[in-house]
């Protein structure tokens, strides 16, 4: 079992590795048919992954210790449901649940479809695919999770006690998805700046849902793990600012703060090279956050250590943020925003200064977190700055920035009308400060609480008020109801009301915040059974411990009764203390909470008299911060629902073909029976074009070559006759229409249509390192030509080679040269000959001698294709003419016996004409 | 699949054959490694411990850089006459030529490696405790991939402008697996003081470090990824 996991993630890194690569081809070639071998690998990456994936979960609800993984991180006494959450309890575990979202997550991304700009998805993709090449590298390189265990130990080490807690499950989940949900974003940031569209609508609409969603994962990631540090880390607290927090809120920051920004993008088609480079540092931090906490060289709590790992993620980051950097410096003309900023009263400078107090923020978290790596370097040994450094500087920005959600709705796009800001702005501000007053009245007098709360009424009141004057200005428009105008218009404003409703999440957080910082109280006191602690208000009665076993695990508690002032009973609390058989010990705080204020009691230990030690906390408001983050969440899927969708699904027409011909109405023509008519076509093109890059080089061409024929295709220079002689001769494949050659599809017939063909240019596609003889010896066996070494000496015959036929061909002239090359189509006999300019740098005489056999061909039934823009040679010999002028042909007729003179008219007439 | 082999042994023909006229790339491959060796001898004493650890880098430097030089003319030599034109119209699976060129370009290599070898573990005095059945294999491997890489980056690069300068330029970052395998094997297997005592001796104890497998699998999903791709890669 085990080894299937390691072949289906090796398996699945070939695959990666597959699809990175062909997703790039196809976005350089432009290539639908690559990508769709692309999506197939990238499914297939998806698939592994998840066998891999589930294997683990096998392995590891089953106990199988003769892996290491499951060894470590599980025994038998484990409940199942904590033995499946260890996939993630550890190095491995949690690197395959990366890299296994990644792939899935990639593999819905690969089949977004971009009409008219099909690339850039490709190169999106492939970009993804070689972030998951990087981690499947690790995964089957570093630290393969079905490494073996030998000798089989008879149980494994356990789980770690601080991991067992429901929250478990949900919290890393969700703080993953977010993490590598952001590498999606950033593979569109690159594919948009490689293929030219960064900045370009498509690619906003691609990269802001992405950007949502991994924000919302991250945000539930970073709120949950909030919780989980409350309930169970049992401080007291939500958050420490431990760098693995860190970590997670510096992502945080800057994708809020693009998705901001974007907005003006949008709308104004401002602040685009801000926004790819938010994009780019996004995933860069949160790679960087996971290097940090990885690598070992800062210590935290739930950090796992190991510096080889660390090597790695230091490499790719390294190289991510390098290729970052000349990305978008490269495109940086394509950058520049479409609008300046108008007026410092707008929507636009909204974001802009929201954006500016969130870089304050990433900048001083991350500054925070570093520090003790700064003052290293610095030489002066390790300094952690604490949390007082964070709440100094991030509260502050922080409210500021909750300040400018409550003006934001006032403000308008360009500039905001002063009389209609100040009307609107009165009332909530009005609110606010009578919050404040009426807060500091009742006896409340921390000044940053007070600003706080009435920062928070202020946003709140500001929200609603925007939402009830919208609602009645529709209702008085549309003659309906206000509810039933509100109704409709929550419905129809999605995105606009789930933004506001986050922004109502985010207020009601900052009450709980706000509460359980300015107003926790705290003590800490041993005491007798019998007796009682009294904190904030509250008397705490301790009654004794008790001890429990159960499977696996000693349980001690005690048992409080708690009252308040009036001697009510309010709840009995049972702290504990569990005991594990390998000599851990966890702590499982007792909480009883309500919309008011959380008892929160910790069982800190006791003595042998019986004197026991009790941390009690008294946190107001708390509940809140869940609540908050509740309404957050409902806003963002509000904001996030597929509304009115702007297409962004194709049209079933792939790529390469959209833009050509195809769709000029009406059946296509019943054309087998036309065949039957004309038997024997050499060639048959309908409606052929072909595009390079982004120019079409050749339209809409249709032309018959019945055997036998002689046509010479005049043009200008630069007219596309050479693209169409490869398009024709099968060296390159036409974007759209159809093309057949002596009767057969090439793409059905494959590559032995091409024996029937060949192709004698001006370049003569001789060796010069070889001898005459053994440029033909080669062409003869790659066709397989028949009685090879006769063959050559009759041909080089022919030419009047034969006494050079030994030496290399570097040494012949030009003349000697294009014989040799002629004795080559001599020896390959095809029944189609395209001759490419045949006549340049040739003599007279050596003219003449190619005329002479071009005619022997002729009689002989061979069909030969002529492009040339001289007059001079091979014309006479022409039963058909065609022009062909900027990739399109403007002239066909039969010219048999024509003169020089009479070509030179038609090509003058219609190359001309067409200027 | 027999007239396909048969094909890419006509590549390879053509290949050899037009080296054999001029010997040009393994001579000046061959030149470029020696004096690699000879420089970097002079830079480093042979009887010092710090030495041995850069022993790796400096034998896979020489080689690999000197491949690069090779790597570089293979589709080069196509542009003149436009003769890869020539091999793309003939009627067979355009893949044989990648491969007939990757056979090439590997002979050439390992030819230049088995000549330079010698001399290479002479001057540094490893001749001792040296395993040179495992060496031989580990140069073999690593060899193959980056030859891999490079004859199809070559191709892609060789319509390029400035072509010379963008192969080493994709060809090192693309190929960093294998570089960074085969040192790292090389080093255990010249005992270098860095990585040695960790491994067992022998196969067993090669095997056990990742390097090996990772220099397997890219040796054969290299092996794979022209047949599906280098047509596209070609196409003009």
């Amino acid at each position: 079992m085990p080894e299937i996991g390691t072949i289906s993630l090796a398996a699945a890194l070939a695959a990666a590795l597959y699809a990175a690569a062909t997703f790039g081809m196809a976005a350089w070639r432009r290539s639908e048919e690559l990508a769709r071998r692309a999506r197939w690998a990238s499914v297939a990456v998806a698939a592994l992954e998840t066998l891999a994936s589930l294997i683990l979960f096998y392995l590891l609800g089953t106990s199988d210790f003769s892996v290491r993984y499951v060894a470590e991180y599980t025994s038998r006494n484990l409940p199942p449901f904590y033995r499946l959450v260890a996939f993630w309890g550890g190095q491995a575990g949690s690197l395959l649940l990366w890299s296994w979202i990644l792939s899935l997550l990639g593999a819905v991304a690969a089949y977004q479809r971009f009409p008219g700009q099909p690339a850039m998805g490709f190169a999106a993709s492939s970009v993804a695919f070689a972030v998951d090449v990087f981690f499947l590298l690790i995964l089957n390189a570093v630290t393969p999770p079905f490494a073996r265990l030998s000798p089989v130990p008879p149980d494994g080490a356990g789980l770690n006690p601080l991991l067992q807690n429901p929250g478990m499950f949900i919290h890393p989940l969700t703080l993953y998805v977010g993490y590598v949900a952001f590498a999606i974003p950033f593979s569109f940031a690159f594919g948009a700046l490689a293929t030219g569209n960064a900045g370009r609508p498509v690619w906003v609409q691609a990269v802001r849902s992405w950007t949502l969603f991994a924000w919302l994962f991250l945000t539930v990631g970073i709120v949950y793990g909030a919780q989980w540090a409350y309930v169970e880390l049992g401080w007291g607290g939500y958050w420490g600012w431990d760098p693995v927090e860190n970590a997670s809120l510096m992502p945080w920051l800057t994708a809020t703060a693009f998705l901001h920004s974007i907005m003006a993008q949008e709308r104004r088609g401002m602040y685009k090279a801000w926004n790819v480079i938010l994009v780019a540092l996004t995933f860069l931090l949160s790679i960087f956050g996971t290097y940090l906490t990885r690598s070992g060289i800062l210590s935290s709590v739930h950090a796992f250590q190991d510096s080889a790992l660390g090597q790695w993620f230091f490499y790719f980051l390294a190289a991510a943020t390098l290729a970052s950097i000349v990305l978008i410096a490269a495109r940086w003309q394509q950058l520049q925003g479409e609008q300046e900023l108008e007026s410092y009263a707008s929507k636009e400078a909204g974001f802009l200064f929201s954006n500016l107090l969130l870089m304050a923020m990433a900048f001083a978290v991350i500054l925070g977190t570093l520090y003790p790596l700064i003052t290293r370097w610095l030489g002066q040994g390790e300094i952690t700055v604490g949390p007082p450094f964070f709440n100094q500087v991030v509260v502050p920005l922080g409210l500021a920035l909750v300040l400018l959600m409550g003006l934001c709705p006032f403000l308008g796009w360009r500039r905001t009308n002063g009389g209609q800001f100040k009307e609107s702005f009165l009332a909530p501000a009005l609110v606010g400060v009578v919050v404040a007053v009426g807060l500091a009245l009742a006896g409340i007098r921390i000044p940053g609480a007070l600003v706080a709360f009435a920062i928070v009424a202020f946003v709140l009141s500001s929200l609603a008020a925007e939402l009830w004057r919208e609602a009645s200005r529709q209702a008085l428009k549309n003659g309906e109801g206000v509810l039933r105008a509100l109704g409709r218009l929550l419905a129809r404003e999605r995105r606009r009301y789930g933004g506001h409703l986050v922004h109502v999440g985010v207020a009601v957080m900052i009450i709980g915040m706000t509460g359980i910082g300015f107003f926790q109280v705290h003590a800490t006191q041993s005491v007798q059974a019998g007796q009682a602690i009294t904190v904030g208000g509250y008397r705490f009665a301790y009654n004794g411990l008790l001890e429990k076993r159960q499977p696996g695990r000693d349980v001690v508690m005690a048992d409080l009764e708690v009252s308040d002032r009036q001697g009510r009973p309010v709840a009995s609390l049972r702290p504990e203390k569990v005991f594990y058989p390998d000599g851990q010990n966890s702590t499982e705080v007792a909480i009883h909470g309500n919309l008011a204020r959380d008892l929160y009691v910790i069982l800190a230990g006791w003595q042998a008299d019986g004197t026991t030690t009790f941390q009690i906390y008294v946190n107001p408001l708390v509940q809140w911060m869940w609540i908050g983050e509740y309404l957050l969440v409902v806003g963002t899927l509000l904001a996030l629902w597929p509304g009115r969708r702007p297409r962004l699904q194709g049209s079933g027409a792939d790529g390469a073909a959209a833009g050509s011909g195809g769709d000029d109405g009406g059946p296509a023509p019943a054309w087998p029976e036309e065949r039957a008519e004309v038997a024997e076509l050499m060639v048959e093109a309908r409606d052929l074009s072909k595009r390079i890059g982004e120019r079409l080089i050749l339209q809409g061409i249709s032309l018959q070559v019945p055997r036998g024929q002689f046509v010479a295709l005049l043009g200008p220079n630069g007219a596309g006759k050479s693209t169409l002689l490869r398009v024709l001769s099968l060296l390159s494949p036409p974007s759209a229409g159809t093309l057949r050659i002596a009767g057969q599809d090439p793409l059905e017939a494959g590559d032995s249509l091409r024996r029937r063909l060949a192709l004698l240019s001006h370049n003569t596609f001789l060796y010069g390192d070889l001898s005459a003889r053994e440029n033909l010896y080669l062409y003869g066996r790659l066709y397989g030509v028949e009685n090879l070494q006769a063959r050559i000496v009759q041909v080089l015959e022919r030419v009047h080679l034969t006494l050079f036929q030994m030496d290399p061909v570097r040494v012949f002239s030009r003349g000697m040269q294009q014989r040799l090359a002629i004795a080559r189509i001599l020896l390959l006999s095809p029944d189609l000959v395209f001759l490419d300019e045949p006549y340049t740098g040739l003599d007279l005489e050596a003219a003449a001698s190619l005329n002479s056999i071009l005619a022997e061909l002729k009689a002989q039934g061979k069909t030969l294709f002529l492009i040339t823009h001289s007059f001079e040679a091979g014309l006479e010999l022409a039963d058909q003419v065609a022009v062909l002028v900027r990739g399109r042909l403007v002239y066909q007729a039969p010219s048999s016996g024509w003169s020089v003179e009479q070509y030179r008219n038609v090509y003058l007439q219609k190359a001309g004409s067409v200027k | 699949m027999r007239a396909y082999w048969r094909q890419v042994g006509w590549i390879l023909w053509k290949e050899l054959r037009a080296e054999w006229r001029t010997r040009q790339t393994v001579t000046s491959m061959a030149i470029f490694a020696f004096l690699v060796i000879v420089v970097f001898s002079f830079a480093f004493d042979p009887t010092r411990d710090v030495t041995r650890q850069v022993l790796p880098g400096i034998l896979w430097i020489a080689y690999l850089f000197a491949a690069v030089l090779g790597l570089n003319r293979s589709f080069m030599v196509e542009r003149f006459n436009d003769s890869l034109l020539g091999l793309l119209s003939a009627p067979m699976d355009r893949s044989t030529i990648y491969f007939g060129k990757a056979a090439a370009n590997l002979l050439f290599v390992l030819l230049v490696e088995a000549l330079s070898l010698p001399v290479f573990l002479a001057l540094y005095d490893v001749l001792p405790d040296l395993r040179l059945e495992e060496l031989l294999l580990v140069l073999l491997l690593g060899t193959l991939g980056f030859v891999e890489v490079g004859t199809f980056l070559s191709a892609l690069s060789a319509n390029s402008r400035s072509s010379e300068l963008l192969l080493p330029l994709l060809l090192f970052p693309v190929a960093l697996p294998v570089v960074i395998a085969s040192v790292q094997l090389t080093a255990v297997l010249l005992a270098a003081p860095a990585a040695a005592g960790a491994v067992a001796p022998g196969w067993a104890g090669l095997w056990s470090l990742p390097w090996l497998k990772v220099l397997l699998v890219y040796d054969g999903v290299f092996l794979l990824l022209p047949f599906l791709l280098f047509d596209y890669v070609l196409e003009v």
